[in-house]
């Protein structure tokens, strides 16, 4: 075992942090499996390596043991509405297009001819019936069959045909419009993996009776920070925005309700939900507000088919936020962009894709009920941007911190002391937060969001994937 | 005669307000645009060049601003606690290329090259883009009515825009 001894540089004197396992050597650098089996005893302390942030060897594992074998999010069934449409997709370094075959069906194929193996796709989307590739003229239909073979007869007559269709992703699910992948085929089904999260997951995407849409395209930008950050930012860190998001409050973007401090009796933090988690800012009872959509989409909200409880969620919500393992983040959320203009609400998800260790592509997509008014869909898409976007108002200041957490994880002196982060709010002794009796929703609950069994969850997930 | 006399203005314009930006001078800036600004940056997606559609999309931006929401992005900006902003980032704009397109006594219509330098601690990046600019003249002075920046880039090569383009 390596040197864990978390107590030993902070003065916060918990007994619990020097209990943990003891070093055989001093001097070896917590990497890899080394640090993985480390955490096994650190996380249930609440401790985390900083050195997992930004690791060549925990890059390389959580590509294959996470990206290979959970359900990844990939598309909105929006973006691809007719036969033909595509867009490429990536996970982790392998690229993907994603397809609405000749019956309507999605599909998703590995971009790599399987002749020499180069790029099929053009263009980040588009809409065609065939994949040619520009290298010696293999050609592949939607479904992914290889159809044409150039000189077939005088070069390649004993090739069949149907042994040399493109690679697909032996799982494609989609839930309510999510379209994700498992390239994993024993996984159990999608719905299985999001189990108890449906009951949080429906509140948003089964808000409106015609469902949610995405508006035109997803962001995407570099940022020299983990994925891990992004995912475990938004599964539920409510004890960041009072500082961090400070000059939104300043200024008036945002209500204190929705990005103040931490600690009042409407906010809930939902743990351990099927390997998910949420936070949970709500007004008062009896407020109907859902996150600030204009009332004439009220009427609209209460034809869908949420349960009563679910309902009575949904009315009272000012932000939700949260992170489905491993990489797809939601937040739902009103604001503005001019404080005198009246708050428009939103839904955005994204996605935070490994790009290298320390090192990831940031993706947001914009959506809105598709009952909405144009003009509504088109404010809300411009109050999303100037929030949760490169340019955003909130998220141009997360990145930053992301970053300086990504630069710390590649320090030799960080690895070579052992150096973990705090991840103990909630734990006994740490806050105030119980777990709450009487939630009518799944999961492990606290009546508090000043407590962090929310990214513990992520971790728990991810500690889960990365020993099997 | 008049266009040419037009255009050297319009380029002055454009060179000042590359300076007022470097030099962080954003309350300067905002008094450069008229009230009824549009200042749009519309998303771009890789597609196949004999497509019909436009790259840049018409419904979502990376900024889609009017001077009111300017004007908070510069206030959110002067306060202490934008972290995205500071340590001071260091950047140059190089404005080229400066073609006008239409021209009046009251209005000018010019699209010029952008390439913005931007450096944060030790990370640097290059943004390249074409401006589409609207001036329209305004107590004898000029000023920037209407902006569309279409972007080199389908990923943003920075962590995030805490800048103007």
């Amino acid at each position: 075992m390596s040197n864990v001894k978390p107590g030993n540089y902070t003065d916060s004197g918990s007994e619990r942090s020097t209990t943990i396992s003891h070093a055989e050597n001093n001097t070896q650098q917590l990497k890899g499996e080394v640090l993985i089996t480390s955490m096994q005893d650190s996380l249930k302390l609440g401790l985390v390596p900083i050195n997992i942030y930004n690791d060549e060897e925990i890059y390389r594992l959580e590509l294959e043991r996470i990206f290979l074998r959970n359900w990844i999010f990939l598309a909105h069934e929006s973006e691809i509405p007719n036969v033909g449409d595509y867009v490429q997709r990536s996970i982790g370094q392998d690229s993907f297009i994603v397809v609405r075959d000749s019956q309507g069906k999605i599909r998703v194929h590995l971009d790599v001819c399987r002749h020499r193996g180069a790029r099929l796709c053009v263009g980040d989307r588009g809409n065609t019936e065939v994949f040619r590739c520009p290298y010696h003229g293999w050609t592949y239909d939607t479904d992914g069959n290889l159809t044409g073979v150039p000189n077939r007869t005088q070069a390649y007559q004993g090739l069949k045909l149907d042994e040399w269709g493109l690679v697909s992703a032996p799982r494609v699910e989609s839930y309510r419009g999510l379209v994700f992948t498992c390239l994993d085929p024993e996984i159990m089904s999608l719905e299985d993996y999001l189990g108890d999260f449906r009951w949080y997951l429906d509140i948003h995407l089964g808000l409106s009776p015609e469902g949610m849409e995405v508006i035109g395209d997803p962001h995407r930008w570099n940022v020299n920070a983990d994925w891990k950050s992004g995912s475990d930012n938004f599964a539920g860190d409510s004890y960041h925005t009072q500082s961090l998001h400070r000059s939104i409050l300043e200024i008036g973007l945002a209500s204190k309700s929705a990005a103040g401090s931490g600690g009042s009796p409407n906010d809930i933090h939902v743990t351990e939900c099927s390997g998910h988690s949420t936070s949970i800012r709500r007004n008062d009872p009896g407020s109907v507000f859902y996150w600030g959509y204009p009332e004439e989409l009220h009427m609209t909200f209460s034809k869908s088919d949420l349960s009563f409880e679910q309902r009575e969620l949904a009315e009272r919500s000012v932000v939700h936020t949260g992170t489905i393992f491993p990489n797809l983040s939601l937040i739902h959320i009103g604001g503005t962009d001019d404080p005198a203009k009246p708050i428009a609400a939103w839904f955005s998800l994204r996605q935070w894709q490994p790009r290298g260790p320390g090192k990831m592509e940031a993706w947001s997509w914009t959506l809105v009920p598709k009952e909405a008014s144009k003009e509504y869909k088109q404010r809300a898409h411009r109050v999303a941007v100037a929030n949760f976007s490169p340019s955003g108002n909130f998220e141009q200041d997360d990145v930053v911190v992301w970053a300086g957490v990504a630069r710390a994880g590649r320090g030799a002196y960080a690895s070579h002391i052992g150096l973990h982060l705090n991840f103990q709010m909630g734990m006994e002794g740490m806050s105030q937060a119980r777990q709450m009796t009487d939630w009518v929703g799944p999961g492990v609950v606290y009546d508090s969001n000043l407590e962090e069994g929310v990214q513990r969850t992520f971790f728990n997930s991810w500690l889960k994937s990365m020993v099997r | 005669m008049i266009d040419r006399q037009i255009k050297d203005e319009i380029e002055e314009f454009l060179f000042t307000e590359a300076e007022v930006l470097d030099d962080r001078k954003l309350k300067a800036w905002l008094l450069m645009l008229t009230d009824d600004i549009e200042y749009v940056i519309p998303t771009r997606v890789s597609r196949d060049r004999d497509s019909d559609i436009s790259q840049f999309s018409e419904e979502s931006y990376h900024m889609f601003d009017d001077i009111h929401s300017l004007t908070a992005r510069v206030a959110r900006l002067g306060t202490e606690f934008a972290w995205s902003d500071n340590p001071a980032p260091r950047t140059r704009r190089y404005v080229t290329n400066v073609r006008l397109i239409q021209a009046s006594e009251k209005g000018a219509s010019v699209k010029s090259n952008l390439l913005l330098y931007w450096s944060i601690d030790e990370s640097q990046h290059l943004i390249s883009g074409e401006r589409h600019d609207n001036f329209r003249r305004e107590n004898g002075g000029w000023k920037l009515s209407k902006r569309t920046v279409l972007l080199d880039h389908v990923v943003l090569p920075t962590p995030n825009l805490a800048t103007f383009l």
